[in-house]
């Protein structure tokens, strides 16, 4: 059983980790919400060639965003980077085999699932991915 | 492989997150290595050699020789 000073030290080292991803993406995370509103609430009023602009404004902060995650990727030790690496090498390999699944049932005529979910369904794979290879090591 | 990390820590009085600073990495990390549950890569194993003035084979040993 670990001791207090041992749980007070991986509390302390957990919410350093968190910040250390989280940080560089609040303020590109906010922007894509703020591009996302205009984007949305806007769009349908701009009839000129502006509207491609402002149909693709939320893609500039995703972009911000994705470097931000590579940055905090570059900055995570090897065996942080190894889970986060055996999180998406999970998330990519269940997403995969779940199309496929779809695939093949669309022979059928199950409806095929819209993209937004596929992402969402990948983003939660690599979540599952990762708390294993928390697991693993821990 | 098998090493000698967390009786070179304690000697010192060093707990995982102390140890984790000094060598640039989190105390999971510190905790993975001495558990024998992940194995360092040569640059993190020669920084651990280094800071405790040893050999990489003084801490480090293969499972089975």
């Amino acid at each position: 059983m670990p001791g207090a000073k041992e749980i007070k030290e991986m509390m302390i080292d957990r919410i350093k980790k968190r910040s250390k991803l989280v940080r560089p993406m609040m303020i590109p995370f906010i922007l894509y919400i703020g591009a996302l509103v205009i984007s949305v609430n806007y769009l349908d009023t701009i009839s000129t060639n502006w509207k491609y602009g402002i149909a693709l404004l939320p893609v500039v902060p995703a972009v911000w965003m994705a470097l931000g995650v590579i940055k905090a990727i570059n900055q995570l030790d090897e065996l942080e980077q190894k889970i986060m690496f055996e999180g998406a090498a999970f998330s990519l390999l269940t997403t995969t085999l779940g199309l496929m699944v779809f695939g093949f049932l669309k022979q059928v005529g199950v409806e095929q699932p819209s993209f937004p979910y596929i992402i969402i369904f990948m983003m939660f794979m690599w979540l599952i991915g990762k708390l294993r290879g928390n697991r693993k090591y821990r | 492989m098998k090493n000698k990390l967390r009786e070179l820590r304690t000697v010192r009085g060093w707990s995982q997150a102390e140890l984790g600073e000094r060598l640039n990495v989190s105390r999971q990390t510190i905790n993975a290595l001495e558990k024998e549950k992940y194995d360092p890569s040569l640059p993190l194993a020669f920084k651990i050699a280094a800071l405790f003035e040893l050999r990489i084979e003084e801490i480090f040993e293969p499972d089975s020789k």
